[in-house]
């Protein structure tokens, strides 16, 4: 695990495609994440913008009728879209890993705790050594408290609808953190807990990330999360990244027409009153407009942005975003 | 609580219990003894984490459920535990909307046909044209253009899949809507839209809500009073600002302390940081005493033996907690 190499994370102009009966869905398009090492990035979006995808093609999992048009992902200096299946095999057993949303359905139902994780270790230990099974056990039990699980040894022996869903997710968690990482990709982890589970995971996700040095991708849609846990945020819309920046400053100062319809619908606790929502839904895939995909429900939309993709550019430091109206 | 002059309150729920009864004899207490009151034209925010007990009231309410004991008054006149018992008036005073709008429509029916059969059930429309009429004026009442009676819930999107079932609960003409956590499987731009039609289709007609939800900070914007649920009780009872502005019961302060905000100002809001630990117990398996002792920061002796009564605060607070200061509520029996 050459850490000395480990600069990054970083994707460049990714492109997705699904082949359906009629078509060709353009789901991702032209997706730049740009990540330092130990840094914690949240990617925010609607239902159906394809965070998931982007996380699935770093880990080369997507479905079959995905197509990947263009694109880069750029780890330790490699491409991890060019990888055969050798290296991409010790790409996950050894650099990055992937958490979840919906943890019950994540975990195997038929097997014991302790089967799940010394078999998920399998691969990352070297397993001429007679003893690796004593000492993925090891690790197993050690990974379970570092997710502060009461008695890891118990719940080694019991099976996943046997532990609660805040516990089934911690276990997804010590599963994916049990070896070394660099990457942790977790997708929605805390969307079907409750929010003081919530809390509880997304802390323990923030203290992990933190001591093991690990680079983050958070996915959600929750903005108050991404708030508490993320550096930086990027705002995805329809395949497109709308916005990056601090967390702070996006939250604060947002760019986009879309980031701050998106904040504005998030009902607050001061009691203001429910806000509007934005009008319209997602482009059909299919036909997705040609200039910004945002433009059939800006309310300052101008005929450039009908006929022009916009670039991210510069509006501040380590801020950019995506918007022809932008300085206007 | 104190006995309201009656005429206000919609829905009373009294002494509400309901168990569901397992194999190997094990007793699941879903409800356990709540009292609730909603008033006309009011909404009721019910609040828990899953496992508390919400939706089986809500069902107990509507008539899913069998009521274990305890009696539901719907505008002061009791309603029979059987649905099958009551009036088809008493059951089209009071609608429902659930959670996925998906499932709760049929697929392979126009909206216009999902919406006609509790318009003929319930407003005793023969004539074709009559019932067109009125299929439009419900979607108009949700704000949906009337070409969506044409269309398949497949093909519209989840928001709006949700307005077509508020507009089919409108059907028969209620007081009452029940709301299950009707936005909690949208995104918040969708959710922001249903909510603000919801609370237009209130004033216009005037409708009470029991709306329930795990949403905190939506619950601050769109109830007039709140109950915090655990284990099948009720914590806290407040009006929405007295509840944001002074929560009481530890519960409701992990709660609070546990949202994630957006901005600062709500920061300010949220009350001290309470860590929180642990998770709902199995409502088969209830602890003895009060039901969070097991996660309480400030258990004592007493907590884990007798559970605490409901105390009144300040007019119209209700706390039920050992460590709470007030006059306790006579009207809460044994237990």
């Amino acid at each position: 695990m050459g850490s000395e190499k480990n600069t990054g994370f970083e994707i460049k102009d990714l492109k997705i495609s699904f082949k359906v009966f009629n078509g060709e869905l353009k789901v991702i398009d032209g997706v730049n994440i740009k990540l330092n090492r130990g840094e914690r990035m949240g990617l925010v979006g609607e239902a159906g913008c394809g965070k998931t995808t982007t996380l699935k093609s770093v880990l080369g999992i997507l479905p079959k009728q995905a197509m990947l048009k263009s694109g880069q992902i750029m780890f330790n200096g490699e491409d991890v879209l060019k990888f055969n299946s050798a290296q991409m095999q010790k790409f996950r057993q050894e650099s990055c890993a992937m958490v979840f949303q919906d943890p019950s359905s994540a975990l195997n139902p038929i097997f014991k705790v302790k089967d799940l994780m010394i078999n998920g270790m399998r691969n990352s230990l070297n397993t001429k050594d007679k003893s690796w099974e004593k000492e993925a056990y090891g690790r197993a039990v050690k990974a379970l408290g570092e997710v502060m699980l009461p008695d890891p040894k118990r719940i080694m022996e019991n099976y996943p609808f046997q532990l609660s869903g805040g516990m089934r997710q911690r276990v997804c968690i010590a599963m994916a953190l049990a070896t070394d990482r660099h990457l942790l990709l977790a997708d929605e982890p805390t969307t079907s807990l409750d929010v003081t589970i919530q809390e509880q995971i997304l802390h323990l996700i923030h203290k992990l990330s933190v001591e093991k040095d690990m680079s983050l991708v958070l996915v959600t849609h929750s903005m108050g999360v991404i708030r508490e846990m993320t550096d930086r945020v990027s705002i995805m819309y329809a395949g497109t990244i709308m916005e990056v920046g601090d967390t702070k400053d996006v939250l604060e100062n947002p760019g986009h027409p879309y980031t701050r319809a998106l904040i504005d619908c998030i009902p607050k606790l001061t009691g203001d009153g429910v806000a509007e929502g934005i009008p319209g839904r997602v482009p059909d895939y299919l036909n997705p407009p040609k200039g910004c995909r945002y433009v059939e429900r800006c309310p300052k939309a101008t005929a450039v942005c009908r006929e022009e993709k916009p670039q991210l550019v510069e509006c501040g430091p380590n801020h950019m975003v995506a918007c022809h109206n932008f300085g206007r | 609580m104190d006995k309201n002059n009656n005429k206000d309150i919609i829905l009373d729920i009294r002494d509400l219990k309901k168990y569901f009864y397992m194999p190997k004899g094990i007793v699941v207490h879903a409800v356990e003894g709540v009292n609730l009151q909603l008033k006309r034209g009011e909404t009721l925010g019910l609040v828990g984490e899953s496992g508390s007990g919400k939706s089986t009231i809500a069902y107990n309410v509507i008539g899913m459920y069998e009521p274990t004991s305890g009696e539901i008054l719907f505008d002061g006149e009791a309603l029979n535990p059987k649905i099958r018992k009551r009036t088809l008036k008493q059951k089209g005073n009071m609608q429902i909307v659930f959670q996925d709008p998906g499932s709760s429509l049929n697929p392979r029916a126009t909206i216009g046909k999902n919406l006609a059969f509790p318009v003929k059930l319930h407003g005793g429309l023969k004539d074709k044209n009559e019932i067109h009429d009125r299929i439009n004026e419900l979607l108009q009442f949700v704000g949906l253009p009337e070409e969506y009676a044409e269309k398949f819930p497949l093909s519209i999107g989840g928001g709006e899949r949700q307005l077509v079932c508020i507009a089919r609960a409108l059907a028969s003409n209620p007081e009452l809507i029940i709301l299950d956590e009707p936005t909690s499987a949208l995104d918040v731009s969708i959710q922001a839209k249903v909510i603000r039609r919801l609370i237009d289709l209130q004033k216009e007609l005037n409708l009470s809500y029991l709306f329930i939800t795990h949403d905190l900070s939506l619950m601050r914007n769109l109830a007039t009073k709140v109950v915090i649920l655990y284990l099948g009780r009720v914590c806290e009872i407040a009006d929405t600002a007295e509840f944001y502005a002074s929560p009481l019961h530890p519960y409701t302060q992990m709660l609070l302390s546990s949202i994630p905000v957006v901005t600062e100002e709500e920061e300010k809001l949220r009350p001290v940081k309470v860590e929180s630990r642990g998770e709902i117990p199995n409502p088969a398996d209830m602890p003895a005493g009060c039901g969070f002792h097991t996660r309480c920061s400030r258990c004592m002796e007493i907590c884990k033996t007798e559970h605490p009564r409901m105390r009144e605060v300040s007019p119209g607070h209700y706390v039920c907690c050992h460590a709470v200061e007030g006059r306790i509520v006579e009207s809460e029996k044994k237990d």
